[in-house]
């Protein structure tokens, strides 16, 4: 993966400047970074709705789980690229969801938290698995992903192990209204031991570019 | 809210008496709604003279409503598209409004009922681009409409164009207003942020102290003011030219779903939900905007399309088996 603070571009005419790296005959940097970027390219992660409870000014914390908390125990983590697949730390990740009960904490800031992905772009938290709110369908995780440059990504997890699904996310995705893509139900590994199980999830964030 | 009337109607259907905290509520008439007409959802006009129902089948039905004479239907409206997910009107009453799940509008002039304009939003009617709200403007020449997840835009009602795409950091917009004398436009957009517009979209201010998002706004009858209530349970107010906070009146139990602040002078009427589900209905509540306690309307009855104040009575609707209830309170 190249560095995130240097384009495909950047990095292949320094390459070549370098002695590092040549190109045949007829072939220019350009179209060679083109191509490198074609084959890198990541889809975007598909939009999903913002929901009614988005709150600013979330912690900066990567552990929303506190000891003792009833629900299972959820691992997330991932990676935040480009569509060109480039790495992007310094983007910002915010994440909210309901606790176990399916309630959001619209008065205070429990399992509502914001964060920096590492210097390759990857991120993890810590939390519970949310509760079924009321109102929606499926268990799931709000995402709201910015960094410079990059359009806005919100989007939300869901759960292929959730209940609705009856085991069949491929079929049965649809019965939540608001799940518009099956990408974004994702396999639940279940970890640790009989006593200590936890849920652990990944989901790779892709934004689009300005 | 949508499903809020699943409610209502569970209550009529059970049989249950509606708990109202004050004496003050009266029952003043219903509407008979025929059992093949269902009725979505429900909007009061701004002078108390008349009540639009969306109904399932696509249409707009409007009824006068109960004063010295029964209701009657006054006329049906056809709306293309599909389901119909918001109503407006004009401050003035001139005009009404009504948007669809798949990108279209339709208005029309309030008191006649004749077509004023279509509008297909993003030139082709799309199915999943919901407009989850609209604002008509009191000359009836712009309308402002939200698309669920993006910006808000401000269109040209004569030559049917798009005249801006309003601005958000992200997500969309969950409530629109255009100023009674049509100058300005307010968004409550879903980022948290309120924005104030010219009337050609160009951006005045903004306020964004808020953490939580703004469900609702409403410009005060004199304009000067704009009034919000949202998740922070609590009514806010901004001055309507430069977007600074006023005024936070006293936090509530609910959250606020819908308010009424037209032609109720110092008064406004909000509408809330349970933090548990915005199903569940909450207190409806009339505040005086100088900062004293909010009296109780109805502790628990999900009133729907009301909040015009007609006679010195506030109006409110809501549904009961077969029928269109209106209420009003002194």
């Amino acid at each position: 993966m190249p560095s995130a603070r240097l384009s495909r571009r950047e990095l292949l005419e320094k390459s070549i400047a370098a002695g590092v790296a040549s190109v045949a005959a007829g072939l220019t940097p350009a179209a060679i970074a083109a191509a490198w970027d074609e084959a890198a390219a990541r889809p975007r992660t598909p939009e999903n709705a913002l929901g009614p409870f988005y709150k600013k000014h979330a912690p900066d914390t990567r552990t929303m789980r506190i000891a003792g908390d009833p629900g299972m125990p959820l691992a997330v983590s991932g990676g935040v690229f480009s569509t060109r697949g480039e790495a992007l730390p310094e983007a910002t990740v915010e994440v909210w969801h309901t606790d176990n009960r399916g309630r959001y904490d619209i008065d205070g800031y429990r399992y509502r938290a914001r964060f920096k992905p590492a210097a390759g772009g990857s991120y993890a938290f810590d939390s519970i698995m949310p509760g079924h709110y009321p109102d929606r369908v499926c268990q799931h995780v709000h995402y709201l992903v910015t960094a410079p440059g990059h359009r806005p990504l919100v989007t939300q997890l869901y759960f292929a192990t959730d209940p609705v699904f009856e085991g069949d996310p491929d079929k049965n995705f649809g019965r939540d209204p608001l799940i518009v893509s099956r990408e974004l139900v994702r396999p639940v590994m279940l970890v640790g031991d009989p006593g200590d199980v936890h849920a652990v999830v990944t989901l790779d964030l892709v934004l689009e570019r300005l | 809210m949508r499903s809020g009337l699943r409610v209502a109607l569970l209550v009529s259907a059970l049989g249950l008496a509606p708990r109202f905290a004050t004496a003050e509520l009266t029952e003043i008439g219903r509407i008979a709604v025929p059992a093949e007409i269902k009725v979505r959802f429900l909007l009061v006009s701004p002078d108390g003279e008349q009540l639009t129902a969306a109904c399932r089948d696509r249409k707009l039905r409007v009824w006068s409503l109960p004063s010295a004479s029964p209701s009657r239907l006054l006329r049906t409206l056809e709306v293309d598209g599909e389901s119909i997910s918001a109503l407006a009107y004009s401050h003035d009453g001139a005009w009404v409004g009504a948007s669809t799940g798949n990108g279209t509008v339709a208005v029309f002039r309030a008191r006649t009922g004749e077509p004023a304009a279509r509008l297909i939003i993003g030139g082709k009617a799309r199915a999943g681009l919901r407009l989850g709200a609209i604002a008509i403007s009191p000359d009836g020449s712009r309308i402002a409409v939200a698309p669920m997840n993006t910006p808000p835009e401000l269109w040209d009602v004569a030559s049917a164009k798009r005249r801006a795409i309003l601005a958000t950091s992200f997500g969309g917009s969950n409530a629109l207003d255009f100023s009674p004398d049509g100058t300005r436009l307010a968004s409550a957009d879903e980022d948290t942020t309120i924005r104030l517009y010219d009337a050609d979209g160009g951006l005045r201010a903004t306020a964004d102290d808020l953490p939580l998002e703004s469900f609702a706004l409403a410009f005060t009858p004199d304009g000067k003011q704009l009034v919000l209530g949202g998740a922070d349970k609590r009514i806010t107010l901004i001055d309507g030219m430069t977007g600074k906070v006023v005024r936070q009146l006293p936090k509530q139990a609910d959250s606020i779903a819908w308010l009424a602040a037209r032609r109720a002078g110092g008064t406004v009427v909000s509408g809330s939900f349970k933090d548990e589900s915005m199903d569940l209905p909450g207190a409806t509540l009339a505040w005086a905007l100088d900062g004293s306690a909010p009296r109780e309307i109805s502790a628990q009855q999900q009133f729907n399309g009301g909040g015009a104040v007609k006679d010195g009575r506030l109006l409110l609707t809501t549904m009961a088996e077969g029928a269109i209830v209106v209420w009003a309170a002194r």
